[in-house]
């Protein structure tokens, strides 16, 4: 859902197409336009020192070193308190975390720091790296006892140097180094101590698009630049509808972070979009990889250039502290898991959730929804969660349920329990006005909803009509949320219904760049209303999927939440689902939605999607199967539409668009539900391991230099290779295929291939190949929802001569695999035996124990794909019978051989023998 | 995909198939047993013949998903359907894919392990549905071979309608012509006094014929016969003639029937309005207009006489409040808003599309699919908006009754409900 719509005195006014113009660039706001002078100054004057640290400042105590860094043209203006922090991974034990904090000591106004432990871990819960400190003359060495990680700083002007194996990362190198500090109105100082000395407009007051921001507080900017040594290729920074190389896509305006509610995004621009993580991954030419995350959740721009065989950038925040995070290697999954150690790792949702989603705004009523419940049967089409937006709700008061369409929830609750799957209403954070209406009286009475700059209670337009926002920041208002999930206070609640969270950016549609004014107050941790939303923008989303996440654990301790949030942060993949907003039925809207979906992998948040076939506009037969048939290789796959009104969008169910195109939805979304084992197993490896789901093509090989150039492929975990169809009427695709050896997932009869492949595609499915040397693990029998398999058999798919594989399970819904509660088995086959260990360990679980099993561990079938000759005969162990098998020839005089019920179980060790 | 299968070990059974097995039709008894024969399974498809030991293993061997009727190994194989007897109610198939997936599905329960038998319950109404729906089906297809009868008959009168008009639309043709021709009255005094012309030369070719008045305006025109008159510009036949054929009100040339090209309404009718070519273009529209509803009529039940007796029926019905109406072949509409006009039918000839009804603010103009199903009774069985001004309705009516419809049910999508004939057990 989530149209944005101008609301005007005469009512409701359309846009067709994002209005840049209401969207502020660097220039437009004065402390990017003051930092890009300041940058320019700095650069022209090569021996100008601004910032240098006082030797004689610097401390050690364990894995801490601190100093202080003085402004080197003015020396009365009190030094910054620079402070730098090792750790070890979690995963490995390994060096490699550098935490570097400088801030300014004894602030006018306290420089806002975002509670531990929301976004980034407690440092207590951290493992620490001791370190040993030397002076050697202009330069400190700070050296890691536990590898052979270092970090070296010059002394003046100030530098910082962070090595770890072959990677370099530099701070500062190009002495951008900005810190404003609170100054009050109207006062002077001499000397070049910051970028306000450069330009000194707009410190305390600027307007932009008839809103003016009153800046009582002035000037607080922290900006530095970063390179990256020997790296050409940097990736991160989500969310933004570009490329995927930052420096690749040559944007001279910097990528800017500002959650907003942009209709009608435009593509292949910087501009800022729902959600933000400010992390980077920098892949060198030797296919080394580094990171460096700079968690600030205020308005952020990072600009990236490539420059020779360095990649250099700039990070710039309106407020707040400098708390950056040096990330090593060695390659790009250690400085993901890396990042899972400082932000926690992601949150393992229930199974039934990555089935097939059907939403749109808006079903229109229980019988309307439960005749598209039945319609999914009648078609015999799997689907798992159905969605009500908005008007479900009684004028759009979420908690609560349309008095007349959806009086009889119930109903349509108990239907879908029947078939055995679930309801997601969407819960906004806009609270509508009403003093009739419970959860605003209760959230005005506790005092919990967001201030104006003078502490009066604001009013923004959004959904409602006139609403108010809740300081989702303050932890006692999450507290509050949390009750509206209980069982007796939301109506017709049940233990499994879900979460939407929309609009969250805050949306408020007669804001400034339609959201909340800058200088509104919140309290967050504070007694008072005393932190200005410019400080907390970039998480008032991340902190009401947060609230919501909680809610659901309070009505459930042990079900597993499933929340579903447009606006972000880093850290949302410890909630819950990101989807990438109100995209259109566009064919470079499914382009884009690659690599955008690649982009937040990489930035840790695996549990993503698009829209499928895209939110505004109806979409061509061609490009709704064609993104059905990418949709189910998402990693969060839901069928979304716009309202019929306005824009026109029609009615997309699976069975719309006749009898050819339904059976191939039924037959692709039947994939997507076969492969669930593997699916689930990949989420596993994601939230209790730190693996990205989706990832470019690159990364289980940085070095090879040809797979960077491809962004409408990407693999899932490494072993399955998905190409997109972007464009209408393409017959015939160039898909490139790493080293190895590829299967068809569609044909195992056909030969494998590699390299480059210039492709016939087929209407039915887009190309998937399977790396030789994979197992898969599936389930065939196609049911009506994902729950209804858990009494299924598996399949078991080995790829090639030698393969090895893992497969995870656990009762799906419960958080008793914490304990050790799920079965984590390795499969490894060698050529002639296929040896299955069970009681594998993940980082976040430890090792599987079994147990606590609703689902069924039984194999049916084992499937051999590619070998080189058919089996004599076939064992189990040592078992004298030999099993049944039925082989066929490939096209390449290789085999594909099946054994049927080879009397294996999953979570048991067993060898599988095959005799030549 | 050609797969050459070997059977590297098999446990063969010798098995005479003398029963159904589960999930099998009992129709489907000697197809079983046609398959199972020296101790082999023949896939339903011919592609392969397997050890007996396949058919209902819980493991689909065939690519057909022939060896598994009971079981939901094959889930997920087009066509792959457990039928549950339900042995007190509806018999019925469902998919595979509801076959031991944890939902009870069949009333009898042969669908799951553990699922009681409930057919004792839900069958007696069930049966009583069943029962209703094949009388009501029966009655319908009684009543179409009746209308179709009828309706040739309908068919016959509109096309000696159409032959009629089309003659007629002709002579208009001509006649506009020869208006067009004559810029202003004729100023030839022979045609001016018709006494002094010869009766001889009368009477050819009516500009308008008694076909045309009768079908355009049969009451006025019968009224009007019953009148008795005087001609005085005729033959002085009847008393009042002049004032009965020179009546303007029954159009541009008074009576037809009296004029031919030597007594016309212009000589005869003194103060007379002259027919202009306006007036015959009026003419000429309503003829076309007529003509056009007639072929529209035609063509529409031409593919079949089973839909004569809608062409002239009307339904309706109230939906939560809004009534609405269709008549066939002609207009759909939601109280006064036009919902469409009849198009054409749909290529499976299962639905009537009416479209170019009233446009939606800032939409598309609405359009109406019309689902036929078997009945007796012709009525709006549903209609709603599925999206916005699209709307899809059914009703049903004895001309969609035919041989199918005993196994077909209202709701063809759905293999829950019974696609065999079968009737429930006593």
């Amino acid at each position: 859902m989530a149209l944005r719509v101008q609301v005007l005195l005469a009512g409701w006014v359309l846009a067709w197409a994002v209005d840049k113009s209401k969207f502020r660039t660097c220039e437009q706001g004065s402390f990017c336009r003051r930092f890009r002078k300041y940058t320019d100054k700095v650069q022209q004057e090569p021996g100008l020192v601004v910032h240098k640290l006082e030797p004689s400042s610097v401390t050690h105590a364990g894995n801490k070193v601190q100093a202080q860094l003085l402004f080197a043209n003015n020396l009365r203006v009190k030094p910054l308190l620079l402070r730098l922090s090792f750790f070890l991974s979690d995963v490995d034990g390994s060096c490699g975390i550098v935490r570097a904090f400088i801030t300014e000591q004894e602030p006018m106004h306290p420089r806002f720091q975002l509670t531990e432990g929301d976004v980034v871990r407690p440092e207590k819960e951290l493992k620490p790296d001791t370190v040993t400190v030397r002076d050697t003359g202009g330069v400190t060495e700070v050296d890691s006892t536990s590898g052979t990680c270092k970090v070296q700083i010059r002394h003046a002007p100030f530098e910082l140097e962070f090595m770890a194996g072959g990677q370099v990362l530099r701070l500062n190198s190009r002495h951008f180094l900005n810190f404003e500090r609170y100054r009050a109105k109207g006062s002077s100082r001499e000397g070049l101590v910051d970028a306000t000395d450069v330009d000194d407009g707009n410190l305390f007051e600027e307007s932009f698009g008839g809103h003016t921001d009153s800046k009582p507080r002035g000037p607080a900017a922290v900006g530095v630049d970063v390179t990256f040594e020997g790296a050409r290729d940097v990736f991160g920074l989500a969310e933004h509808a570009a490329g995927l190389g930052l420096g690749e896509n040559r944007f001279s305006e910097p990528y800017r972070f500002f959650n907003l509610d942009v209709f009608e995004y435009a593509l292949d621009v910087p501009m800022a979009l729902y959600g933000a993580v400010p992390l980077v991954t920098a892949v060198q030419s030797d296919g080394l990889a580094s990171g460096f995350f700079f968690p600030n959740p205020s308005e952020g721009f990072v600009h990236v250039e490539a420059q020779g065989k360095d990649t250099r950038s700039w990070w710039l925040f309106e407020s707040g502290v400098m708390d950056m995070f040096f990330l090593a290697g060695p390659g790009p999954q250690e400085v993901l898991q890396r990042y899972h150690t400082v932000t926690g790792f992601p949150r393992l949702p229930p199974l039934a959730v990555l089935g097939k989603h059907q939403s749109r705004w808006n079903y229109v009523d229980v019988e309307d929804s439960i005749s598209i419940n039945r319609k999914f049967d009648q078609h015999d089409i799997p689907y798992d969660v159905l969605w009500l937006d908005i008007e479900h709700t009684d004028s759009k008061k979420y908690f609560t349920w349309h008095p007349s369409h959806f009086r009889e929830a119930d109903k349509l609750l108990d239907t879908l329990e029947a078939s055995k799957r679930k309801l997601v209403t969407i819960i906004d954070p806009h609270i509508k006005k009403d003093s009739g209406y419970d959860v605003y009286k209760k959230m005005q009475s506790h005092d919990f909803f967001t201030k104006t700059k003078d502490k009066q209670l604001y009013d923004g337009w959004c959904w409602p009509g006139t609403s108010s926002y809740p300081d989702f920041c303050n932890p006692e208002a999450r507290k509050l949320w949390t009750t509206f999930f209980k069982m007796d206070y939301y109506p017709h609640n049940r233990l499994d219904l879900y979460t939407w969270n929309d609009m969250n950016e805050p949306s408020v549609f007669n804001g400034p760049e339609v959201t909340m004014p800058r200088d509104n107050l919140h309290r967050c941790s504070e007694s008072d209303y005393k932190v200005e939303h410019r400080d907390v923008h970039n998480v008032y989303g991340f902190y009401h999927h947060m609230a919501t996440v909680e809610g659901q654990l309070v009505r459930a301790p042990n079900v597993r939440p499933f929340v579903l949030t447009r606006s972000f942060f880093a850290g949302s993949h410890k909630h819950g689902a990101i989807w990438t907003g109100d995209n259109m039925a566009k064919w470079e809207h499914l382009a884009i939605s690659v690599p955008m979906l690649v982009s937040l992998c990489l930035c840790g948040a695996s549990f993503v999607g698009a829209d499928v076939p895209g939110f505004f506009y109806d979409p061509e037969p061609e490009l709704f199967q064609r993104w059905h048939q990418l949709g189910i290789w998402y990693p969060f796959y839901r069928g979304h539409a716009h309202l019929d009104v306005w824009l026109r969008t029609k009615r997309r169910e699976p069975w719309m668009l006749g009898e050819a195109i339904t059976q191939n939805m039924r037959e692709q979304v039947t994939v997507r539900y076969q492969m669930l084992p593997t699916w689930y197993t990949l989420f596993a490896q994601w939230a209790l391991d730190g693996k990205p789901i989706m990832q470019p093509l690159w990364y289980q090989d940085t070095a090879d230099a040809e797979a960077f150039r491809y962004q409408n492929t990407h693999f899932l975990l490494g072993d399955i290779l998905v190409r997109a169809v972007t464009k209408a009427g393409e017959r015939t695709v160039d898909v490139y295929l790493p080293k190895g050896a590829w299967f068809d997932f569609w044909d195992p009869q056909a030969p494998p291939a590699g390299k480059l492949q210039k492709l016939k595609v087929s209407p039915s499915n887009v190309p998937v190949f399977v790396r030789s040397g994979a197992i898969l693990f599936k389930k065939m029998r196609r049911r009506r929802s994902s729950p209804t398999m858990a009494a299924d058999p598996y399949t078991v798919v080995v790829y090639g001569d030698r393969a090895r594989g893992f497969v995870y399970l656990d009762d799906g819904h419960s958080h008793e695999f914490k304990q050790g509660r799920f079965i984590y088995d390795k499969l490894t086959f060698d050529g002639q035996e296929l040896v299955a260990e069970p009681g594998q360990s993940l980082h976040a679980v430890g090792a599987a124990t079994g147990g606590l099993m609703s689902q069924s561990a039984v194999i049916e079938r084992i499937i051999f794909v590619g070998l080189k000759s058919a089996p004599r005969s076939t064992r189990l162990g040592d078992s004298p019978t030999e099993l049944e098998v039925t082989t066929s020839p490939t096209r390449n005089n290789a085999w594909v051989v099946s054994i049927k019920k080879p009397q294996c179980l999953l979570g048991t060790a067993w060898k599988l023998r095959l005799d030549f | 995909m050609l797969l050459v299968s070997l059977r590297l070990l098999s446990v063969f059974h010798v098995t005479v198939c003398t029963h159904v097995p589960h999930g099998a039709h009992p129709e489907q008894v000697e197809r079983y047993a046609e398959a199972l024969q020296h101790g082999l399974f023949q896939c339903r498809d011919g592609s392969e013949a397997l050890a007996a030991s396949v058919l209902n293993d819980d493991f689909c061997d065939c690519a057909d998903g022939s060896d598994e009727p009971g079981t939901g190994a094959c889930a997920g194989v087009p066509g792959a359907m457990l039928f549950c007897q339900n042995l007190g109610s509806v018999p019925r198939w469902v998919y595979s894919s509801r076959v031991g997936d944890g939902i009870c599905d069949c009333c009898d329960g042969s669908d799951e392990a553990g699922c009681p038998d409930t057919c004792a319950v839900e069958g007696p109404a069930l049966i009583a549905q069943v029962r209703a729906r094949e009388e009501d089906i029966r009655e319908g297809r009684r009543i179409r071979r009746q209308q179709m009868e009828e309706g040739g008959k309908q068919a016959a009168i509109w096309r000696a309608e159409k032959q009629g008009l089309d003659d007629e639309l002709a002579k208009l043709m001509l006649e506009r012509s020869g208006l067009d021709n004559k810029k202003a009255p004729s100023t030839d005094p022979q045609v001016r006094t018709p006494a002094n012309t010869p009766k001889s030369t009368a009477r050819e070719a009516p500009a308008i014929s008694e076909y045309a008045k009768w079908s355009l305006q049969p009451d006025e025109q019968n009224q009007a016969a019953d009148q008795p008159g005087e001609l005085q510009c005729w033959v002085g036949e009847f008393v009042g003639a002049q004032a009965w054929c020179c009546d303007p009100s029954q159009g541009p040339r008074g009576r037809g029937e009296c004029w031919d090209q030597v007594f016309t309404f212009e000589a005869c009718c003194p103060n007379a309005k002259v027919a202009t070519s306006e007036d015959v273009a009026r003419l000429i529209r309503q003829v076309k207009g007529r003509i056009f509803t007639l072929e529209r009529k035609l063509k529409a039940v031409s593919r079949d006489p089973r839909w004569f007796a809608l062409a002239e029926t009307c339904v309706k019905k109230d939906v939560m409040g809004k009534e609405f109406s269709i008549c066939f072949f002609g207009d759909a509409r939601q109280g006064s808003v036009s919902l469409g006009s009849f198009e054409a039918w749909d290529e499976a000839g299962h639905q009537q599309l009416y479209t170019g009804g009233q446009r939606c603010p800032s939409g598309p103009s609405r359009s109406l699919k019309l689902r036929l199903v078997c009945g007796a009774e012709t009525q709006l069985l549903d209609i709603s908006e599925v999206s916005l001004c699209s709307y899809e309705a059914a009703a049903s009516a004895p001309g969609a009754c035919g041989s199918e419809d005993l196994q077909d049910s209202s709701t063809p999508l759905t293999p829950l409900t019974p696609l065999t004939p079968l009737t429930p057990p006593q």
